[in-house]
């Protein structure tokens, strides 16, 4: 088996086949390396953005990219190493210069937070020093997820009526007694592994979008392969945020925040590229020693030739405890064998896709995970959904409803009409709160009806957010990296 | 010396335990985990809320008008049966006014849609609405055996589709009956939007999810009053009511890729149990980016209400796909038939047969 990019005088043994097309390493890399630089120049405004533009102008005008980088996700990291690569480039063939700087992003939480200083303390030292000798091109930030609740001074509790499915709400302000954490939401709230799923995703773009929004960037770089992508748009449909696919995969518009214009738009330069690709290119460039899960990461499906021989020891979770992109996932790789352009024809049809016409009767923005509303989903739900029961008829049934009220059942839903109930009076006597006025959108009011304890939330108010002050200083641990970096750039300057 | 007998343990009455009640009433024993919500509820309480809430869909969105003749495409199998039931039900509480009558085509499957068939027939005692059967010799001259026969088992799908789907048009047009209603449920409009999705269907997306299709080029409508009803619900209300309906699956191959769809679906309602409805709502709010127009090409635009050249019936195309899939066979009929030749009779049955053969 040789390859087939090569040229024919020099052919190297092939190790890759993808696309039903063979490679030699060299080949692979070009090869990948080539469709993400072709997303990243793929119009006037990002050409803008990374090229080096001449005339040089007055300093401070290169272009600031924010890439987020997870440590348990392999396309991020094979993002940041190409866009490594593409500036060791630019730099030697334009006398040092660069036409973008990257800040790297990465969110973690009280578990992993070890792990990570461990993973880019030996990521800096192998992949950005070397660049930072020349000028400060690359900058680390961390965030702690905890961040989230901390910044913001006010929180509001989400009730739904079970009744009608109307959202109420009453908000307070943040003090020391009642500051929220994320251990305690998933675990107070949560019923299932999809709902912490969904919420640790909502709260995690979150914070790297308003990240990006307080320090002016000019774009952030999402880590997402065509495969993931294709699993978050079937996962949209699935969760009843269908209007949310044309914003979500949107890189020709700039980006919004509490209905606030940013000055940034969000690129998916992976979005050609197979999740079974990116993974190769992870073991041919010896990356997934950044990782926190190195042993998993080494039995993901992949396309290296020498690997397809090996069976596939992935163990197998109960559905019950998937998580919908899990699910998803697998469904992919089932039908992968026989219908093999699933992928790319799910990506494709979700590109043709716009905003669907709002009929509301103002622009309202759901306060959980922030998205556009275009329908009001209590109105939707309620007209297709009846809840009054048959009425109590026989004494044997009034003496079974007399003794569900005394029980623990009864006392739990009496809790649930009271807390309801004074939220309701909390909403009528505030003059903030408007008629029509819509909280959630359908798939978050379908979360917290289905998947949340006794339908109620706590939630920060993102518009009272402040991410900007405490980002890169809370945690002392972390911010010894940091300092250790710079004190080596500034040590060679 | 007195005897006492012992007390009798399988009448002795059992204790309903308080998590064992209905999530409703609170009064009565759960029976049934409802689909919709996985919220428990008991027989009166589930019934009284799928009427209603099947009420409330044909209300809010005005399915029928008053005087309005309607006809139920009954297949006799669970859906069109609760269809039938439901619409007569509703109409004698709530008096929409309609006139319901009950339309079949028989596909000519030996073996299969004679007794299905039979079903409609003793709906039509029960119910005591009128019944009209058109059968596929008598619109196309062909019957399904017969396809097969000269077609095969692999396409038979497709040609039954084809024709099935016109044979309800045609069927009503002649009893002079604007609007046919068919028991599409929730499942079918999901799995519908997630196959349109996977497969790219860019041209249907946008109204995969209309609860009435309706074209100027056709006088019937057709309207889905169990759009937003779980199959299941559907199941457990026809088991509920005893009702009578034929439950055999057709002796052709399901479509295969539908049934990894809908495999799909099973593993997201473990999960998240309002996945369908989840999905419909999505469904309804997907709309498609305007078509960029280029200066000089002639854009070939859908035209609404086109018809066919031969029979006159709705086509995207010049001539239909009824007429042009007809033409095919024809090409391959016997120029003369033997009298009596009953050899196509129950071709589904026996190829089906000949399959599970093994030496």
């Amino acid at each position: 088996m040789e390859c087939q990019r090569c040229p024919a005088s020099a052919r190297n043994p092939a190790t890759v086949e993808s696309r039903k097309e063979k490679f030699c390493d060299e080949c692979f890399i070009k090869f990948v390396s080539t469709k993400q630089r072709k997303q990243m120049m793929k119009d006037e405004y990002f050409r803008n953005l990374f090229k080096v533009i001449y005339p040089f102008e007055k300093e401070g005008s290169v272009s600031k990219i924010l890439l987020p980088l997870s440590h348990s996700d392999s396309g991020s990291l094979v993002m940041l190493d190409i866009v490594h690569d593409l500036l060791l480039e630019q730099t030697k063939q334009h006398n040092n210069r660069t036409g973008f700087t990257v800040d790297v992003l990465t969110v973690f939480t009280e578990e992993n937070v070890s792990v990570i200083k461990e993973r880019m303390e030996s990521l800096i030292n192998e992949k950005m020093s070397q660049l930072n000798k020349i000028s400060n091109i690359f900058n680390v930030h961390f965030i702690d997820v905890n961040e989230f609740f901390n910044n913001a001074s006010e929180v509001s509790t989400f009730i739904i009526d079970n009744e009608n499915f109307e959202i109420f709400s009453k908000s307070k302000s943040v003090d020391d007694s009642n500051i929220l954490t994320l251990k305690e939401i998933l675990g107070k709230y949560c019923l299932n592994n999809s709902s912490r799923s969904d919420l640790i995703s909502i709260i995690k773009t979150q914070l790297i979008k308003h990240f990006a929004y307080e320090n002016g960037y000019n774009a952030i770089m999402w880590g997402h392969s065509m495969t993931k992508l294709s699993e978050v748009i079937i996962s949209l449909v699935v969760k009843g945020k269908g209007s949310q696919i044309a914003t979500f995969l949107d890189s020709e518009s700039f980006d919004t925040l509490n209905n606030k214009p940013c000055k940034y738009k969000n690129l998916y330069p992976m979005k050609d590229l197979l999740s079974v690709e990116i993974e190769s290119f992870l073991q041919i460039r010896n990356l997934a020693q950044f990782l926190i899960n190195v042993e998993e990461t080494n039995v993901k499906p992949n396309c290296l030739i020498a690997r397809k021989s090996l069976p596939s020891l992935g163990q197998q979770k109960l559905v019950k405890n998937m998580t919908i992109n899990e699910i998803t996932n697998k469904y992919f790789q089932d039908i992968q064998n026989d219908y093999s352009n699933i992928i790319s024809t799910v990506l494709r049809t979700a590109d043709k896709l716009t905003q669907p016409k709002s009929s509301m009767a103002k622009p309202s923005q759901c306060q959980i995970c922030q998205s556009k509303i275009y329908t009001n989903p209590s109105n939707w739900l309620n007209r297709i959904t009846v809840t009054s029961p048959y009425p109590v008829e026989t004494t044997e049934e009034k003496y079974l409803f007399k003794q569900w009220q005394d029980s623990k059942l009864g006392q739990s839903h009496t809790h649930y009409v009271e807390l309801l109930n004074e939220i309701k009076q909390g909403a009528s006597n505030s003059l903030d709160v408007e008629d029509g006025d819509v909280k959630l959108c359908y798939g978050c009011l379908i979360l917290l009806n289905t998947s949340i304890k006794d339908k109620n939330l706590v939630w920060p108010k993102v518009d009272t957010m402040d991410i900007t002050a405490n980002a890169t200083n809370k945690n002392k641990e972390l911010s010894q990296i940091l300092d250790q970096f710079e004190i080596n750039s500034d040590g060679e300057e | 010396m007195s005897f006492t007998a012992p007390s009798d343990p399988v009448n002795k009455p059992t204790k309903v335990k308080v998590s064992q009640l209905c999530e409703l009433c609170h009064s009565r024993k759960a029976l049934i985990r409802r689909p919709k919500n996985l919220s428990k509820l008991c027989k009166q309480c589930f019934c009284l809320v799928f009427e209603t809430e099947i009420h409330n869909t044909i209300v809010a969105n005005n399915l029928f008008q008053r005087g309005e003749k309607v006809a139920v495409g009954a297949s006799g199998g669970k859906d069109s049966t609760v269809l039938a039931h439901m619409l007569k039900l509703l109409n004698d509480r709530y008096d929409y006014g309609i006139e319901i009558v009950l339309l079949s085509i028989d596909e000519g499957i030996i073996g299969y849609r004679d007794d299905s068939l039979a079903t409609v027939k003793r709906n039509q005692q029960q119910y005591g609405l009128p019944l009209e059967i058109f059968s596929f010799k008598d619109l196309y001259d062909w019957t399904m055996d017969e396809i097969v026969s000269v077609a095969g088992i692999r396409n038979s799908c497709t040609y039954c589709g084809v024709f099935r789907r016109q044979s309800l048009d045609r069927g009503a047009a002649k009893l002079g009956i604007s609007h046919v209603v068919t028991g599409h449920n929730a499942d079918d409009m999901a799995e519908t939007v997630l196959m349109n999705i996977l497969r790219g269907d860019v041209a249907r997306l946008e109204k995969s999810t209309a609860i009435i299709t309706q074209s100027s080029g056709s006088p019937i409508k057709r309207s889905k009053p169990f759009k937003y009803s779980y199959q299941k619900e559907i199941v457990l209300y026809a088991h509920y009511m005893k009702l009578d309906y034929f439950s055999t699956e057709c002796t052709y191959a399901p479509e295969a890729f539908r049934g990894t769809a809908r495999e799909y679906m099973k593993n997201l309602e473990a999960v998240r149990p309002s996945c369908i409805i989840d999905i419909i709502q999505s469904g309804e709010n997907l709309a498609l980016k305007a078509k960029k127009s280029n200066a000089g090409k002639r854009v070939v635009k859908f035209v609404d209400g086109n018809r066919c050249a031969r029979c006159g019936y709705l086509s995207s195309n010049n001539i239909c796909k009824a007429c042009m899939l007809l033409e095919g066979l024809e090409k391959s009929r016997a120029q003369v038939a033997i009298e009596n030749d009953t050899s196509a009779d129950g071709a589904a049955l026996k190829l089906r047969a000949l399959e599970k053969l093994s030496f």
